[in-house]
């Protein structure tokens, strides 16, 4: 069987094994829990940006999305427009998982006057678990957690782990920290400036294989909305292209019918928006100009099914 | 299964440790059905393939053993042909129908045959190229055929090198499965420190700095030529880190159940000639073709022309064995013809400086380190572009079209280049055997190797890219 060596060996192993594991989770639980700490003491930035929206925002009307989001609804716009408190919580490189756990995260601590979730022209196919790692150090939130472990099947043990939530943040928490930036009052809305560089439309035709998941998670987020009676308008923004052929467009807009209190508006395909390259900054991301001119005829549209539907 | 998913994190320690308490009679069953649960998380299907295969091969040995003269040929000319038959349907027939089809456009000929949709295969090459190594091996008679056919199949199938190498040759693994592992302490742990570098390799340098060049390459008609010499010399590293990363996991792997597979990466960019650069890079591929097309086409033991033509030649298949794509085509031929031009213009000469002037000496060898690696940037463009048009595209770009760098998410390009630095001090130091040949992980002090083992699996989980997918090599 086995030699006395052999034996030695293996309790040699054993022992230094333990003894690296030990202080391994030691040196992963301090360094975790020293990111977290300031991580929540970051008061500027776009990480600033996401523990607003999910724990401190209070605005009646809120837009949720990717950073097209970010970069098309001006917040003063629908202030006066709308006659409300607004705030913007779209986030660069995410989608329509990413919204949904805000979405409950938000709703959790208050009902808001109305939502606008905007998702993109191809949301259904675009596959976004690689981009919800901006959720993780809110993994506390019990609103969020289900969305995060749509990450992957191992995320539930990945967390066991108290400085995986915080991977590759660590030179933006330490600048974040010595920054002196005060709070910015933008109200989540960042404006592009500049046209697009080239005027060749991008193709626009939807051709990835629709992520079923996503429509679940989709009709799951419309339906909790709507139970709370919440105003919810899903918008499809502009886009620079020829014309667009979106799978996703007739999607989302099948599932909005079936429920009251959720309204579809798409801008993908309105002839002064496409081609126009004076209304773009990119492919994806109308410029401030552009941005404005799509504000102000949302609002319209909004204030059009509102009077419709008597809402006050 | 991936190296860097989360099922191998649970796979290889139950693997390494099942193997040390299962008796070694039943250690060959428990290493071939853990390597074709390995292979089955892929497409399960395609274990079928790998079977036929094995089974091909391994009755091809015995019968180039059992029998002479014709018979013996006509045996290793059907295990190789069948064995290049299935590599050529998965990989290369779409290749080769598409530009058949071209050429009949072209002469305005009708071209009947279709297009095959199918997958190829993980390590569809690695694993063809270990068979046709055994049974060249077994018909030159430095190998005994295989009478054990599970031992037969674990030498094709073992799961470290199973996917992306190193191909191994049938004289170093053959025996290694019948000999007895008793469990040592400093295979493991040595094990456990390749793998760790492997992971720190893929996981932090490699695939931060994809983020960058798939970035810059997808769409290189909306970048700069400085955004995309910055991505080109990114991709050099990548590939580096990523495959090297892949070696080194799977030679840590097997050396912890004590198993040596062969060397497959030697700091291939401190070469000073591209001659060297290719004993130092792939190694186990580069020495494969040498001994199995260049030498048997005549090596250099033929007259000027035909020599460099074999070495053109070699360059080219090998170029083709990474994938069908005329890029790699190119890459392999860009390779030949950097070998090759310096003969053709009797430059090559072995001119051996005998100065003493240290700062002379290495004021040149920083020059051919650098020649050397420019070469072998440009050589990567091709390598990695979609297209022959976009390669060139992008040449023209890196030369012509000079403008604002691409930053896009500041954080890849500040860790991609802080951590490509810390590799790049740890192989000079290897290489240039600096500062008494220092290194953390063999360091005297138990507790500065003990940190060094913390500290870097907390730069992996802080600053690694838990998403970035598959190795390179995988598609091969």
């Amino acid at each position: 069987m086995y030699k006395k060596q052999e034996i030695f060996e293996v309790k040699k192993f054993i022992v230094k094994l333990i003894l690296l594991c030990f202080a391994l989770v030691l040196a992963d639980f301090i360094m975790g829990r020293t990111l977290k700490h300031y991580y929540f003491k970051i008061n500027s930035g776009s990480l600033f940006h996401i523990t607003f929206a999910i724990d401190s925002t209070n605005a009646e009307t809120l837009v949720f999305g990717s950073s097209r989001a970010i970069h098309h609804y001006v917040p003063e716009i629908f202030s006066n427009e709308l006659n409300t408190t607004f705030y913007n919580c779209g986030e660069d490189a995410t989608g329509l998982i990413y919204s949904a756990a805000l979405i409950k995260a938000v709703t959790a601590r208050y009902k808001p006057k109305r939502i606008l979730l905007d998702i993109l022209p191809f949301e259904f196919s675009f596959d976004e678990s690689d981009r919800l790692s901006k959720l993780l150090p809110y993994q506390d939130n019990p609103a969020i957690y289900p969305y995060i472990l749509s990450i992957s099947p191992y995320e539930k043990i990945k967390l066991v782990s108290q400085s995986y939530p915080f991977n590759s943040l660590v030179t933006s928490i330490i600048s974040r920290n010595l920054s002196k930036d005060k709070l910015q009052t933008t109200e989540g809305y960042l404006e592009l400036d500049g046209t697009i560089d080239s005027v060749k439309p991008l193709l626009s035709e939807e051709e990835g294989k629709i992520i079923h998941q996503k429509i679940k998670i989709y009709k799951d987020i419309l339906t909790y909305l709507n139970q709370l009676h919440i105003p919810t308008y899903i918008v499809i923004s502009p886009f620079y292209a020829e014309v667009v052929t979106s799978k996703s467009e007739v999607i989302a807009k099948k599932y909005c019918q079936t429920y009251k209190n959720v309204h579809f508006i798409s801008f993908i395909n309105r002839a002064d928006y496409l081609k126009n390259y004076k209304l773009f900054k990119d492919f994806m991301h109308l410029n401030n100009f552009g941005a404005g001119k799509f504000s102000e005829e949302l609002c319209e549209q909004i204030k059009i099914i509102e009077k419709k539907k008597g809402i006050k | 299964m991936l190296f860097n998913s989360f099922p191998f994190l649970i796979f290889f320690p139950l693997v390494t440790l099942l193997y040390y308490i299962l008796p070694y009679r039943f250690r060959w069953v428990h290493l071939l059905i853990a390597s074709c649960v390995f292979y089955m998380f892929f497409i399960p299907a395609y274990i079928f393939i790998l079977i036929v295969t094995i089974i091909i091969d391994y009755t091809a040995g015995i019968y180039i053993e059992k029998t002479k003269g014709g018979r013996r040929r006509n045996w290793l000319i059907l295990s190789i042909i069948s064995t290049c038959l299935v590599l050529f349907v998965f990989k290369y027939f779409n290749f080769f129908s598409l530009n058949f089809e071209k050429i009949a456009e072209l002469f305005h000929l009708n071209y009947p045959v279709g297009f095959v949709n199918i997958i190829l295969p993980v390590g569809l090459s690695f694993h063809t190229f270990q068979s046709l190594s055994y049974v060249i091996e077994v018909y030159r008679g430095n190998q005994k055929a295989e009478k054990h056919l599970g031992i037969y199949s674990l030498y094709v199938m073992f799961y470290p090198q199973l996917v992306a190498g190193p191909i191994e040759r049938p004289q170093n693994m053959l025996h290694q499965f019948y000999e007895k592992h008793d469990f040592s302490y400093t295979n493991m742990v040595e094990g456990l420190k390749l793998m760790l570098w492997g992971f720190f390799k893929k996981v932090v340098v490699a695939d931060r700095l994809s983020i960058y060049v798939n970035a810059v390459y997808n769409n290189p008609e909306h970048h700069t030529g400085t955004s995309l010499a910055l991505a080109t010399i990114f991709f050099t590293f990548q590939i580096y880190c990523d495959f090297s990363g892949y070696s080194d996991i799977a030679i840590g792997s097997a050396r912890t159940m004590g198993f040596k597979l062969m060397t497959n990466f030697n700091r291939p960019y401190f070469s000073k000639s591209i001659s060297e650069f290719w004993k130092r890079w792939h190694i186990s591929l580069s020495t494969w073709f040498r001994d199995y097309l260049y030498i048997p086409m005549g090596g250099n033991r033929v007259s000027k022309p035909r020599w460099l033509l074999n070495l053109f030649v070699t360059f080219v298949v090998s170029g083709l064995w990474h994938g069908a794509n005329w890029t790699y085509v190119f890459w392999g031929a860009f390779n030949g013809g950097y070998l090759v031009f310096p003969h053709l213009l009797n430059t090559s000469s072995k001119k051996k400086s005998y100065s003493n002037n240290r700062l002379l000496k290495n004021s040149s060898t920083i020059v051919k380190v650098g020649i050397t690696f420019f070469l072998t940037c440009f050589a990567w463009i091709f390598f990695r572009a979609n297209s022959i048009s976009e390669s060139f595209e992008i040449i023209h770009r890196i030369f012509y079209n000079h403008g604002p760098l691409f930053i896009g998410d500041g954080r890849t390009i500040l860790y991609g280049v802080t951590f490509l630095f810390f590799l790049l001090c740890v192989e000079t130091v290897q290489e240039y055997r600096l500062l008494n040949n220092f290194s953390l992980f063999h360091h005297p002090n138990r507790k500065v190797r003990f940190a060094t083992y913390i500290c870097l699996s907390i730069i992996i989980l802080l600053f690694g890219v838990f998403d970035g997918g598959q190795f390179i090599y995988f598609q091969f």
